[in-house]
């Protein structure tokens, strides 16, 4: 009765997470629930209390959590006067929290974004999404209610699960304030992640019953691989270190570490984001750095992915952000991810400068995947762009705000190679501002020309995309994303069967995406000439593309007149 | 006086591919009226509603509600409190009891506390399904579940109900039942736009009507004016006499312009031009001239042969 009446007091301040709750918190589900999440603790503890030392008669027992002196991870047990040992309580508690904080975020993110994907493709599929559109509920009303309702069991696990988690923590003798503080790195976690399911759950319904199994699994890995250099290898001093921050278990070590049991902790492995710098602050250095840059790190992507869910809700044939919004996002980008490159590994052999080649060089392959994604979600398909086409003259706004130009600048469904341009310009603008304040000028050439190649390649890709994507066919996506991503992976594979390696072949890898593999090895007549091949490439690409769209813009009647077409032939 | 118009699209075109489905349609529909719109498989009926329910973005081309224009994004709430849309196909939350569904969409479209409870009982009332509020929606029958639909598109009281072939596979008596639904509405001052390959409904419940063909709106008149436009008066005849007798008669009235044999002995169908008046003259003559006649039934061509005679016959 309680239960109801907190749910329509719910429902009365979003209704969406009264109908999610009201479809979900059936009295079987919730039992089902309640005993996984106690059962789950109870095993957990019982596997923890089997590690406890046992009297094996007079030998000495070694154990983690015994209290004699070695610097081994096993210790010798000392009795405790009543027949059993001396037992370091607190680094048992810790442990349980440790194991119970990793199996909470792991469940937290992995089966969340799963309900959350499934949830939204089946409502998209079905239907029933399109009559929450027409309602006058903003989207952020009925998505925040998706985000808080639909995995509304999981909460209730974890909620079982948080009286033990708590009481680990206080027994460890975690702090307070700092267990508060893990608990919000954790809620923004969960806020970007689902986020993000969210938006794949919106736009990727063509990939059917896989795409939440697709999705719920690249979070798995991810924070399975993150989880495992966290653990193991700690900070590499390459850009790649921001990818860490995107793992919550990251700041366990940091809870455990100000208040450590642990004495055979010796190793610096808990340490290991200690000298994390970001535009040289020391982001790494305490607990409370480390959550702070962790949650605005989670806010900026959160806000992002909130940009394309307010889009996509209302019309899921937009793209996924606006041209202007791609700019902020790509300056917004490169400016955390160049943070993490200031600072490289300095190998004695190489230098500091080389070491900040070597980042430049990771910011290029992280700038692939960025643009990329920028591709995916600035490129308009046919219908769009036939309809810009042939009807932007009749947009009374059209020509007050600045003709074809400021609408390829500007515009929401004009062609996206124009913007992707802009977009490239802005990533080169602050990575060449970079390259020039570098100390040695050894390496500042080479750099500066995988700068040119790298945005000339892309130009090439997006170009390419949105070609592929004025295709009749009814699999322009698919044909899309393979023709790219042949475009990337099939250079390098050919050239590697054909033992075509960037030190002896260098000037035939300047065509691939890793042309900057091969850029110190090269001549200067090789890359200027990829350079004007790879621009006339552009030029031909960009004139049929041009072609392309003055012919889906002609009239129905210029096209039956010049044959290219016949007269429709109409179905609902 | 100029009555407000409801609905008012100005050269409203939607284009898929190289297919227009609609094209430069200026529809108006005044308040408080009943719009049928009617018109072969694939004419654009379903497009042309899914933008008015901005359910789909119009290539070219405005939409004004009451005055208002109307856009796809989150710009307008408060038109889309005021319209109601039933699609073709009516996805339900089978997870749901019929109340609980109910009481979800009343509660996005903002309705609160009592008045909602009390909406919720008064719509379970007039659609009939009080007695099953808290079965689950999966264990509904489909003339239920395309009720319940309904009772989900006037829930939160809309001032447009836009109703895409909401009888089609129905039952004859659920679809009486549904009629009746819908002039309960109508009486409300609801104003309705509702397509439909049932002419005869439509024929019983539109004041107005708009015929669409290949993304045309080719006529669009209040019902009246189109009967009077377009229908004929036919005269169903029976005599006991001979029917060259009849025919005979029949040659001599000016007024006569055709007629039809029927199958069953003694029966035939007259068009006939004039009026009530030329027709009880008509009537008059017959029984003059001592023609045994049984039956004298004048009537109007029905909605489906102005239809079907409109020569729209455009494939699906």
């Amino acid at each position: 009765m309680a239960l109801n009446n907190l749910v329509n007091q719910l429902g009365e301040l979003n209704p969406q997470v009264f109908r999610e709750v009201k479809g979900r918190f059936k009295q079987r589900n919730v039992l089902i629930t309640v005993a996984i999440s106690l059962v789950g603790q109870l095993v957990m503890l019982i596997g923890f209390g089997s590690q406890l030392p046992v009297a094996d008669g007079d030998r000495t027992i070694y154990s983690r959590y015994c209290t004699g002196v070695n610097y081994d991870y096993q210790r010798p047990c000392l009795p405790d006067g009543f027949g059993g040992f001396e037992i370091n309580w607190p680094l048992w508690w810790q442990d349980v929290f440790v194991w119970l904080s990793l199996i909470g975020i792991f469940s937290l993110l992995v089966v969340g974004t799963y309900m959350l994907i499934s949830d939204l493709s089946k409502e998209e599929s079905r239907g029933t999404l399109n009559f929450l559109r027409l309602t006058p509920q903003s989207s952020r009303s009925i998505l925040g209610g998706k985000l808080l309702g639909v995995p509304a069991l999981l909460y209730l696990a974890v909620g079982f699960a948080l009286p033990l988690h708590f009481w680990a923590a206080i027994a460890g003798q975690i702090h307070l304030i700092e267990l508060l503080g893990f608990y919000t790195v954790l809620g923004t976690s969960c806020l970007f992640c689902y986020s993000m399911a969210l938006l794949f759950g919106l736009v990727g319904r063509s990939l059917g019953g896989f795409q939440a199994w697709l999705g719920s699994g690249a979070v798995l890995i991810f924070l399975w691989i993150t989880t495992m250099v966290i653990h193991d290898s700690g900070v590499s001093h390459y850009p790649v270190d921001w990818l860490t921050l995107f793992n919550p278990t990251i700041v366990l070590p940091y809870l455990i570490d100000s208040n450590s049991f642990d004495g055979s902790r010796i190793s610096t492995y808990h340490r290991s984001f200690q000298d994390l710098r970001w535009f040289g602050i020391h982001i790494g250095v305490s607990f409370w750095s480390m959550a702070g840059f962790i949650v605005l790190n989670y806010g900026v992507g959160s806000y992002w992915f909130g940009q394309g869910l307010n889009r996509c809700f209302h019309n899921p044939k937009a793209t996924l952000i606006n041209k202007q919004q791609s700019y902020w996002l790509t300056a917004s980008l490169e400016a955390v991810i160049l943070g993490f490159a200031l600072n490289p590994q300095v190998k004695n052999w190489r230098g500091y400068t080389h070491g900040l080649e070597e980042n430049s060089q990771m910011l290029l392959v992280f700038n692939l995947v960025l643009f990329l994604a920028l591709i995916a979600a600035l490129s308009p398909h046919r219908q769009t762009l036939q309809d810009w086409a042939r009807y932007r003259h009749q947009d009374r706004t059209f020509r007050k705000k600045g003709g074809v130009i400021a609408d390829l600048i500007w515009g929401d469904k004009s062609p996206a190679v124009v913007a992707v341009a802009i977009n490239c310009a802005i990533a080169s603008a602050m990575l060449l501002t970079w390259i020039l304040l570098w100390p040695a000028n050894e390496y500042k050439i080479p750099a500066l020309f995988a700068l040119l190649l790298n945005s000339s390649i892309m130009m090439i890709y997006a170009t390419v995309a949105q070609l592929m994507l004025l295709m009749k066919t009814q699999k322009r996506a698919a044909g899309a994303v393979i023709t790219v991503g042949g475009l990337i992976l099939l250079p390098p594979i050919l050239f590697s069967i054909g033992s075509m390696n960037p030190y002896d072949t260098p000037a035939v890898w300047l065509f691939s995406a890793f042309h900057w593999t091969s850029l110190e090895h090269a001549t200067a007549t090789s890359v200027f000439l990829a350079i004007i091949a790879q621009s006339l490439a552009l030029t031909l690409l960009n004139v049929q593309l041009g072609r392309q769209l003055q012919q889906a813009g002609e009239s129905t009647t210029k096209a039956l007149l010049s044959g290219k077409t016949q007269l429709p032939v109409t179905a609902d | 006086m100029v009555k407000e118009l409801a609905i008012d699209t100005r050269g409203l075109t939607k284009q898929f591919d190289r297919h227009v489905a609609v094209h430069q349609v200026d529809l108006q529909v005044a308040s408080g009226e009943v719009y049928g719109l009617i018109g072969p498989n694939g004419a654009g009926k379903t497009t042309l509603i899914r933008m008015l329910a901005a359910a789909e973005e119009p290539t070219t081309g405005e939409i004004y509600i009451n005055g208002q224009r109307l856009l796809r994004d989150q710009s307008n709430p408060r038109l889309k409190q005021r319209l109601g849309y039933l699609p073709d196909d009516f996805p339900l939350y089978e997870d749901l009891t019929v109340w609980d569904y109910l009481d979800y969409f009343a509660r996005l479209y903002k309705l609160r506390g009592s008045k909602r409870r009390q909406r919720l009982y008064d719509v379970l009332e007039l659609i009939e399904l009080s007695n099953k509020r808290n079965s689950l929606i999966s264990t509904l029958s489909r003339g239920m579940k395309q009720r319940l639909s309904l009772a989900r598109t006037i829930i939160h009281e809309p001032i447009l109900l836009l109703l895409d072939e909401p009888v089609s596979g129905l039952d004859p008596i659920a679809r009486m039942k549904f009629r009746e639904i819908i002039k309960v509405l109508q009486e409300a001052g609801m104003t309705i736009l509702i397509s439909s390959h049932v002419l005869s409904d439509l024929a019983q419940l539109c004041s107005s009507v708009g015929i669409m063909e290949l993304g045309y709106l080719v006529e669009s008149a209040p019902l009246d004016e189109f009967y009077q436009r377009l229908g004929r008066q036919q005269i169903l005849l029976s005599s006991l006499g001979q029917l060259d007798v009849l025919k005979g008669e029949l040659k001599n009235n000016p007024l006569v312009e055709d007629w039809e044999i029927l199958p069953e002995p003694g029966r035939m169908r007259i068009h006939f031009s004039g009026g009530q008046e030329d027709c009880a003259q008509l009537l008059r003559s017959l029984v003059n001239a001592g023609i045994p006649l049984t039956e004298f039934q004048c009537s109007q061509e029905d909605l489906e042969t102005i239809f079907l005679k409109l020569g729209h016959q455009q494939a699906s």
